[in-house]
């Protein structure tokens, strides 16, 4: 089968993924060469353009905002998109920092063909307020060479992506220097020339990471993916544009990160009972703020609500110059029914609550209690596992107190004894034996306690028949 | 309606005779002195509140009532902070079903309260008992609202002595110890008046847990120094 490939290429991604709040001429800057990379419309306005040096550009706008060029923050751009994405197709590649591969080719009987795949996909694109270029191609480095030429059309033909494919310059492809300056005194220029040549011929003259690339660009050799597969946890970090001092400004940035979370959310059909929200101070140490929701929430009015609260208590040290938010376990949501009569009703199946449990107080915390098979009264009364089965002894002591202190006491206040004694001499085969004389007394508050006599004539308190 | 009215109905300030929204089903306590105290046994969902010194009796009230309705309905009933090891040994000897009781020890008591609020509205608890003292306002209503949608009533065992009177508890009973068994007293109960008051004696089920009775015709004499 033939196959399709999309390229997305998004050129200005570091400085779309920042939190522009106001509309000032913004560039993104090179930290080491101190280029311009970035440029947003405003600041192309004064003449700014990419590549030129930080120097002049401060030259021709006085206002000017730089930010430090970031590859972390694109990638983590891109992998949000990614995720966002896969509603629409399943078959996504990441080309870090700035570019998306999708494979169309078993999208399209979906679709119903290329014309509906791409309007759904550029209208999500479209909602993202991102800058992009793409193209489709036969192969991946056809589709992604394509898009970074800025040709932004789909086709679903072959010939047309070779025909497009073969008036660029071969500088455009990813081929070395040193390899662009062997094929140029060659005197090939352009990718038309290229491909005349029989890939036999190119593998005699040059090494084999050429012949690769120009096998994988026409598509006649495997080009190997690893598709994106979307994470169990939700992570999304945020720059903003300008440090916050005040709490209250800190709810507008929090809102686009909370309704991206109901989004992760929502489409899992699931809940989350904790968002960490992560505060990243100015020279200082970061903030951390756990949010909580018993009942499990994934609306982000919600969620806003409750952080708005938080925040109000806060006491900011530093400006926060940006945020973060995760959530690690979700849960299954729709674990309660609307009753006409009765209103709102829990429908949870015990394993479900336990799960709930155990998420938020560790396994440890929970058990059932169980019988072990014998005579001595702390070894009997055992927890085990929750909510399972256990082989219960034969017989049953009924006259036993219903609360055991797990180690027995040495009886200190005045008691009544009104019944006993009952005695256990049990434990020979290990090396905890007992010989014990139980009594059922009475003491001066009125409560009904369980205690022994050893052979050394101790008195010990062991339980409460509460 | 007068919002003078509306507001004391709001804060349960007027007494509505025995109209009341949630005091309609009841299930049996099993002793039937404490059925008629309690207007036909404990409510179907809410929150209890039970002051008593540990190791009286209180929970030996309870178990009847409990071990009848874990049959009933097949859903569990959890123990959150119990002072003790629950015994598993005497409750199955009562009839209950081990694998159906769940028993929750947090690190600290935020987290006992969420874990009850999370079970009663599970709708998978019929009943949780919560060892806790001095429990807020809001935190009661919040269980009594969970309470609600699960269907399950909330047991909350305190050792103060002190009156708690503002708290808006479905019933509230005072448990002192008696020479037959237990005497409780009925300190609030929503939509009936309080103040109710009986000796429960259980003898029946547990006779070795009872003071000996003398008999009638028996005097009893100081004791007498020999000699």
């Amino acid at each position: 089968m033939q196959q399709l490939w999309l390229y997305l290429h998004f050129p200005r991604l570091h400085l779309n993924s920042l939190y522009l709040g106001n509309q000032a001429p913004v560039v993104v800057v090179d930290s080491q060469r101190h280029d311009i990379l970035q440029v947003n419309p405003e600041a192309d306005r004064f003449g700014i353009e990419v590549g030129m040096g930080l120097a002049t550009a401060a030259l021709l706008c006085g206002t000017l905002q730089v930010h430090p060029y970031q590859q972390s923050s694109e990638i983590n751009r891109l992998k949000s998109l990614a995720r966002e994405l896969y509603n629409y197709t399943s078959d996504i590649c990441l080309y870090p920092p700035n570019g998306l591969l999708l494979r169309v080719s078993p999208m399209l009987s979906l679709y119903q063909g290329l014309d509906r795949y791409w309007q759904c996909i550029s209208h999500f694109i479209s909602e993202q307020n991102l800058d992009y270029q793409f193209a489709t191609g036969h192969s991946p480095l056809s589709a992604r060479l394509l898009a970074k030429q800025g040709w932004n059309q789909v086709s679903e033909n072959k010939q047309t992506h070779l025909q497009i494919l073969s008036n660029y310059p071969i500088s455009c492809g990813d081929i070395s220097t040193r390899q662009q300056q062997q094929l140029s005194r060659l005197g090939i220029q352009r990718f038309e020339q290229l491909f005349s040549l029989p890939l036999a011929q190119i593998a005699q003259r040059f090494d084999i990471e050429l012949v690769n690339y120009i096998g994988r660009l026409k598509g006649e050799l495997q080009h190997p993916h690893e598709f994106y597969l979307p994470p169990a946890r939700f992570y999304e970090y945020i720059e903003l544009l300008y440090e916050i001092h005040n709490q209250q400004r800190l709810i507008p940035p929090l809102q686009k990160l909370f309704s991206q979370l109901q989004t992760f959310l929502y489409q899992r059909n699931k809940v989350c009972h904790q968002v960490d929200i992560t505060l990243i101070q100015r020279d200082k140490q970061a903030l951390s703020i756990a949010l909580h929701s018993a009942q499990g929430e994934y609306q982000a009015a919600n969620w806003l609500s409750l952080a708005e609260l938080k925040l109000e208590r806060l006491e900011l040290a530093a400006p926060v110059i940006a945020m973060s938010i995760a959530s690690d376990k979700l849960f299954a949501s729709n674990l309660s029914s609307q009753d006409l009569f009765e209103g709102e009703q829990g429908t949870m199946s015990p394993l479900q609550l336990l799960s709930l449990l155990q998420a938020r107080l560790g396994q440890g915390a929970i058990s059932s209690p169980a019988v072990a098979n014998d005579f001595r009264p702390e070894k009997a009364c055992i927890y085990d596992m929750p909510l399972q089965h256990h082989h219960l002894p034969e017989k049953l002591q009924s006259m036993r107190p219903l609360l055991l202190l797990p180690h027995p006491k040495p009886l200190r206040d005045k008691v009544n004894i009104l019944y006993g004694p009952e005695r256990l001499n049990s434990g020979w085969w290990d090396d905890d034996p007992i010989l014990r004389d139980y009594f059922i007394a009475v003491d001066k508050q009125g409560r009904w306690c369980w205690i022994f006599r050893q052979a050394n004539q101790q008195w010990y308190l062991h339980g409460f028949f509460s | 309606m007068n919002s003078i009215l509306h507001q004391l109905k709001h804060h349960n300030l007027v007494w509505q005779g025995k109209v009341s929204e949630t005091g309609k089903q009841r299930w049996t306590s099993g002793f039937n002195e404490l059925d008629e105290l309690l207007q036909g046994g404990w409510p179907e969902h809410g929150v209890v509140g039970i002051r008593a010194a540990m190791g009286i009796g209180e929970l030996r009230m309870l178990l009847p009532a409990l071990q009848q309705r874990q049959h009933q309905q097949q859903r569990l009933l959890v123990l959150i902070n119990p002072p003790a090891r629950i015994n598993g040994e005497t409750l199955a000897a009562l009839g209950f079903e081990l694998s159906q009781i769940m028993v929750i020890c947090p690190d600290t008591p935020d987290l006992a309260l969420w874990s009850a609020e999370q079970c009663l509205k599970s709708g998978c608890c019929y009943a949780t008992l919560n060892w806790q003292n001095n429990l807020q306002v809001h935190q009661i209503k919040r269980l009594q609202l969970a309470a609600q949608q699960g269907k399950a009533v909330q047991f909350i065992f305190s050792q103060h002595q002190q009156s708690q009177g503002a708290l808006p508890l479905h019933l509230q009973l005072t448990l002192q110890p008696n020479e037959q068994g237990i005497e409780i007293k009925v300190d609030r109960h929503r939509g009936y008046p309080a103040g109710g008051l009986i000796r429960l004696n259980m003898r029946h089920l547990w006779p070795q847990l009872c003071r000996p009775q003398t008999a009638e015709n028996v005097i009893r004499l100081h004791k007498r120094k020999a000699g």
